[in-house]
C-alpha cells in the first residue's frame, strides 16, 4: 500500500515525506524543536493528509519537549533535596542523650570555623538544659581540622567544665593528632578516647552508670 | 587536565554545593582523602566569607599544573563586597581586616575570625585582586602526597 502511495504521489510529496521521516528519526539527537516542516504546498487530498501528519509530528515534538522539561525539573528538585539533607545534617548539630545525664555530639562532614562556633553554643546550651554531667564529642570520620578549630574544641571542653560537666573527645584521627602535637595545643584538660564506645564505657565504669 | 567547575554562592546551601563542585575536581585529579578534606575546609571558609562579607558571589574551581608538572587546584572566590581595608590584618587569626575581634563577639559573628588563616594554612598561595564590582580571592594548592 505504501508503495502505491509513493508511486501516486508527486515528487514534492515524496521528498517531503522522506525529509520528515529522516528528521523524525534524528529528532532525539538534533532536538525536537528543529522539526520545522513547511506546510505542504500541494493541493488535493494528499496535501491535506500531509498537513495533518505534519501537525501530529509537531504536537508529538512539543509533548516530548514537555516530558523532558518535567524530567529535568524533577532531577533538579531531587538534587536540591539531597543537598539540603547534607546541609541540614551538618548545620543542625544534633545532640543525643546517650545515657542519663550523658550527652553525645556526633560530628560529621567538614568542620569549619562557622560550624565550630555554632556547635559550641549548641552544646553548652544542651549541657545546661539537660543537666548533663558528661558530654562526648565524637569526631570519628573527621579527617582534618584547622589548628584554630582544634584549639576551639579544647576551649569548648573547658567551657563545658565550667558548667559543671566533663567533656571527652572520641575518635581523633591520626592527622588531627599530629596537628595537636605539632602546634603544641594543650589537650591535658580534655579526656580523649579512641571510640565513642570507649568513652561511654569509661564513664559507666567510673560511676557505675548511676550518673 | 581541564577539570573546571563553578557555582554561585547566594545562600548557606551553596556552601555545600561549592564543596560538591570541589569534590568533583579533586576526584578527577586523584587527590587523597586528607588533601581533599583540607581543600574542602578551604572552599567552605571562602564560601562562608562570601556570604558574610561579600553579600553574594561565586566560586570557580579548576585543575592546574605547576611548572614542574605538579597537579593542583585553583579556587577563585569572587564577591560583591568591599575590598580588604588591611589584608595583612585579615589573615591574622582572631582579627578581621580592621584589627582584633573581641572574643565575646565571636558567637554573634558565627566565626573565630580565623577562616582566612585556615585558608592560608591549607594552600600554597593566596592573592586578593580587584574584580569588576567587587574583589576576588585566588588560592592555589598543589598535591603533596
Amino acid at each position: 500500500m505504501s508503495v502505491q502511495f509513493f508511486e501516486d504521489s508527486s515528487s514534492v510529496i515524496r521528498e517531503r515525506v522522506v525529509e520528515m521521516l529522516l528528521s523524525l528519526s534524528e529528532a532525539d539527537r538534533n532536538g525536537w524543536t528543529t522539526l520545522g516542516i513547511a506546510d505542504a504546498d500541494v493541493p488535493g487530498p494528499l496535501g491535506v493528509l500531509f498537513a495533518w501528519v505534519s501537525e501530529m509530528v509537531v504536537a508529538l515534538g512539543a509533548e516530548h519537549e514537555q516530558g523532558a522539561a518535567f524530567r529535568r525539573e524533577l532531577e533538579e528538585k531531587l538534587s536540591t533535596v539531597e543537598r539540603q539533607r547534607t546541609a541540614i545534617r551538618e548545620l543542625s548539630t544534633p545532640i543525643i542523650e546517650l545515657w542519663e545525664s550523658v550527652l553525645c555530639l556526633p560530628v560529621v562532614g567538614v568542620v569549619d570555623t562557622v560550624r565550630s562556633v555554632d556547635m559550641t553554643s549548641t552544646l553548652l546550651r544542651a549541657v545546661v538544659e539537660k543537666n548533663a554531667r558528661y558530654t562526648i564529642v565524637d569526631i570519628t570520620g573527621i579527617d582534618v581540622m584547622d589548628t584554630r578549630t582544634v584549639d576551639h574544641f579544647v576551649k569548648m571542653a573547658k567551657a563545658v567544665r565550667l558548667l559543671g560537666a566533663q567533656c571527652a573527645l572520641a575518635g581523633i584521627s591520626p592527622q588531627i593528632a599530629q596537628t595537636v602535637v605539632s602546634m603544641g595545643i594543650d589537650f591535658s584538660d580534655v579526656a580523649t578516647h579512641r571510640t565513642l564506645r570507649d568513652a561511654l564505657q569509661g564513664y559507666v565504669e567510673r560511676t557505675g552508670g548511676a550518673g | 587536565m581541564n577539570a573546571q567547575t563553578s557555582c554561585v554562592v547566594h545562600d548557606p546551601l551553596d556552601v555545600f554545593e561549592a564543596r560538591r563542585c570541589l569534590g568533583r575536581v579533586v576526584r578527577d585529579l586523584g587527590f587523597g582523602r586528607i588533601e581533599g578534606a583540607e581543600l574542602a575546609i578551604v572552599v567552605t571558609e571562602l564560601a562562608w566569607n562570601i556570604l558574610k562579607h561579600g553579600v553574594r558571589g561565586r566560586i570557580d574551581i579548576r585543575a592546574i599544573e605547576s611548572s614542574t608538572r605538579r597537579q593542583g587546584v585553583e579556587v577563585v572566590a569572587r564577591d560583591e563586597g568591599p575590598g580588604f581595608v588591611d589584608l595583612r590584618s585579615a589573615l591574622i587569626d582572631g582579627c578581621d581586616d580592621r584589627g582584633p575581634i573581641d572574643p565575646s563577639r565571636m558567637v554573634a559573628r558565627r566565626g573565630l575570625a580565623s577562616g582566612l588563616g585556615a585558608v592560608v594554612r591549607f594552600t600554597d598561595s593566596l592573592a586578593v585582586e580587584d574584580d569588576p564590582g567587587g574583589k576576588r580571592i585566588v588560592v592555589t594548592r598543589y598535591r603533596r602526597r
